[in-house]
């Protein structure tokens, strides 16, 4: 009870300073957002090569490299305007994908030219990775489909005509038959024909590869998570000064004079701070489902198991707060505050995620080892297994249980090292 | 009566510094006990240790009978502390502190706002209650602070020097407050302070306090009557021990003794308040007269001065009260 006491008296005051609830829910919002829309905007699937022309490079793997209708589909995609070709082998393409150097890739397939000289249907793969941006998949699919369109209705209708001519010049006394009438219907079946069942059908795929799974990165998925567990953490800080204001204040005084023990006093200062924080990862998780679609980045859901989710938010938060409390009693001043809360919170971001994907982090061994020293790498771990894994509770439980090592730890360090002389 | 508070050689030390040096004292049931001494004496660590915010380097206390330090949560229970910070949350209302520091003593619903509207009475701030802290004058945010210290009715209330930066009509309703609280309720007060018309005014037993240690302890009466009717400085052009001698014969006189004139190893005499220290006036010794009664021995010393051609300096008379016992105990003003 003493410590909802506590709470309610603090959310009271923290609901007092407007300038105070800006900072808890508008800032983040507004840095995923821009962050989103930038990581949105240069997904372009960017060239090695530097060209003066600036159309979109698209990347074409051409197994029919022989073939003259692959050579004119190429061609045709050229003059389309929107994308600018660029060919390479199937391993290239793949890895620079795997590496999300380029989102997508086509593949023309070895029979491409074979089976349309012989008027049978072929297939032209796209294949995306699956943090390529939805709006741009969308595009390119329609300006290669629109190709495709061209070209078979070329082929379709020059195949209808020559049937009839060889009719005609097989039946000469039916040639009477053959009127414009005739020859028109004729075309526009094999229009219509052409728009149900095009010679060139063209097909999306997600990359299969395993490493582009590991690497999944859904930018929805992942920069949002990371960028939560950032501001979550810089939750800290927000504890740390609250303890200090106390102090400052005079009030700590009183409240040390009074019959609550340390502990309570800390939870009491924790629970505001952790109740408000988890109100704040709700407003960004909306966020990101309601209005990064609106920006063409792509919905963000909570996973599979709504209940990870929300306990991995619980534990997150709780860890941050813990982290506050020992901030609080290992800085002296304001300044220390300040000072050892940057570094800790900032520098421990990046290592945990929170700004850079934590799979390009795991690039390198030693950063990949620093990251493991923070929770907030535990944090961002247990985020995106469920978010773009569709991880469960049960699945993400060694991570909670890491933060929750880490609460632990930091709530001792607190309570035992906190003076108030 | 018996004693609500047993304090036995409780020192603080902060590194190296020893801010309470082994004090002993103990406050009855009902009693208002003072706390006298200058800035830096030690009175508000001493507060602190007793009230549980620091923890003694040595020592111990008892509260009711419950130790301080084996049985922290009962003391804290029977106890309340009147800060010198204001320790409220400006931006809530007077009641909204009330509520919040009643509701942390374990007072609830009808009970708590019952003992809330009391101490606002008390006060005499229940029609402001609902404003912010932030709004009120310094005086009334100091009377706010005192009743969140009182909500929760403790028979034991620590005010560490309540009225400092007060206007005087909200210091004399502070101290109309304290002898309520005292008369009419029983509630027994321990009050520092480094004025000594309020410990004068209000307490029955001083402990006067300095450099950490306890250098005086009894009623006021008992410790003004140290001084006997009064000290009087006496600077001359020439003087010794032996002049000291015969003038501590005359008649009114309870004692005299030589100073040798100022050098930088002594402490400079402090003259009254606005006025240059004598030994800056003094060009020679001084002798520091003890009375009996101050009137008759200032005439008695003056015609043996007189008669033996004894040119007079200058000339200071410390009237009997505690700043004076203060003074004559260690050289010192209680408010430099």
């Amino acid at each position: 009870m003493i410590i909802w006491n506590l709470t309610k008296k603090d959310l009271a005051v923290i609901f007092k300073d407007r300038g105070a609830i800006v900072w808890l829910f508008v800032l983040p919002v507004v840095f995923i957002l821009i962050f989103t829309i930038l990581i949105g905007m240069s997904d372009s699937g960017s060239s090695s090569t530097q060209t003066e022309d600036e159309r979109t490079p698209l990347i074409v793997v051409n197994l029919d490299p022989g073939g003259i209708q692959a050579q004119r589909f190429i061609a045709d995609l050229d003059r389309a305007g929107g994308f600018r070709p660029e060919q390479t082998d199937l391993t290239g393409a793949e890895q620079r994908l795997k590496t999300l150097n380029i989102s997508r890739y086509i593949v023309i397939p070895a029979n491409f030219s074979a089976n349309l000289s012989s008027g049978k249907p072929v297939s032209v793969l796209m294949i995306t990775h699956p943090s390529g941006n939805v709006s741009t998949n969308q595009y390119a699919m329609q300006v290669i489909d629109g190709v495709a369109k061209d070209i078979s209705l070329e082929l379709q209708l020059l195949d209808g005509i020559r049937q009839m001519g060889a009719m005609q010049s097989g039946n000469p006394q039916a040639q009477l038959a053959f009127n414009t009438e005739r020859i028109l219907a004729q075309a526009k079946s094999q229009f219509d024909h052409s728009r149900t069942a095009p010679l060139i059908a063209v097909d999306e795929q997600l990359s299969q590869s395993e490493e582009t799974k590991i690497q999944l990165f859904d930018f929805g998925a992942s920069i949002v998570p990371g960028i939560v567990v950032l501001f979550v953490f810089l939750s800290a800080s927000t504890v740390a000064r609250a303890i200090y204001e106390e102090r400052k204040g005079g009030s700590l005084r009183r409240l040390l004079s009074a019959p609550l023990s340390r502990s309570e006093l800390m939870l009491g200062k924790m629970m505001p701070i952790w109740l408000l924080t988890l109100v704040q990862i709700v407003v960004i998780f909306a966020v990101g489902a309601f209005v990064l679609p609106l920006l063409g980045i792509g919905r963000l859901g909570i996973g599979n198991d709504p209940l990870a989710w929300a306990v991995t938010s619980m534990v997150i938060a709780l860890c941050s707060t813990c982290l506050g409390i020992m901030i609080a009693a290992l800085a002296r001043t304001e300044g220390q505050i300040s000072g050892l809360s940057n570094a800790l919170l900032w520098v421990t971001g990046f290592l945990g995620g929170a700004l850079i994907p934590l799979f390009l982090i795991q690039q390198f061994p030693t950063l990949d080892v620093l990251s493991r020293l923070v929770p907030q790498s535990w944090a961002t771990r247990a985020y995106n297994d469920i978010l773009a894994g569709g991880a469960s509770l049960v699945d993400v439980l060694p991570y909670l249980g890491v933060l929750l090592l880490f609460s632990a730890v930091f709530f001792i360090i607190g309570v035992s090292r906190f003076k108030y002389e | 009566m018996p004693d609500i508070l047993e304090v036995d050689k409780l020192s603080k030390k902060f590194g190296d510094f020893a801010a309470v040096k082994d004090i002993s004292f103990t406050v009855e049931e009902g009693e208002i006990f003072g706390l006298l001494g200058p800035n830096g004496a030690g009175k508000t660590t001493t507060i602190s240790m007793l009230t549980g915010v620091i923890p003694p380097t040595s020592g111990t206390a008892r509260i009711g009978g419950y130790d301080i330090q084996r049985e922290p949560i009962q003391v804290k229970r029977i106890i309340g502390l009147v800060p010198q910070d204001l320790a409220l949350y400006p931006t809530l209302s007077a009641r909204a502190n009330l509520n919040f520091f009643g509701s942390i003593y374990g007072l609830r619903g009808k009970e708590l706002q019952k003992r809330v509207d009391d101490v606002l009475a008390i006060v005499a701030l229940t029609d402001r209650q609902k404003d912010p802290i932030e709004k009120f004058s310094g005086g009334m945010k100091r009377r706010v602070n005192i009743a969140a210290g009182l909500v929760h009715q403790p028979r034991l209330l620590f005010l560490d020097e309540p009225t400092v930066g007060v206007d005087p009509q909200s210091r004399n309703h502070i101290f109309e407050s304290v002898l309520k609280l005292n008369h009419e309720r029983g509630m027994s007060i321990i009050y520092t302070s480094h004025y000594m018309e309020e410990v004068e005014l209000l307490c029955n037993r001083v402990a006067i306090i300095d450099q950490g240690q306890i250098i005086a302890l009894d009623t006021i009466k008992n410790l003004v009557a140290m001084l006997g009717g009064g000290v009087i400085y006496l600077g001359l052009r020439q003087a010794d021990a032996a002049l000291a001698g015969e003038i501590a014969e005359l008649p009114a006189v309870k004692n005299a003794v030589f100073v040798p004139a100022a050098t930088p190893t002594l402490q400079p005499v402090p003259a009254l308040k606005g006025e240059a220290p004598a030994s800056e006036k003094a060009e020679g010794p001084i002798i520091k007269v003890e009375a009996e009664q101050s009137q008759q021995a200032i005439v008695n010393v003056l015609a043996f001065l007189n008669e033996r051609d004894i040119m007079i300096t200058s000339l200071e008379i410390l009237e009997p009260n505690l700043e004076s016992v203060f003074l004559h105990l260690t050289g010192k003003k209680l408010r430099e």
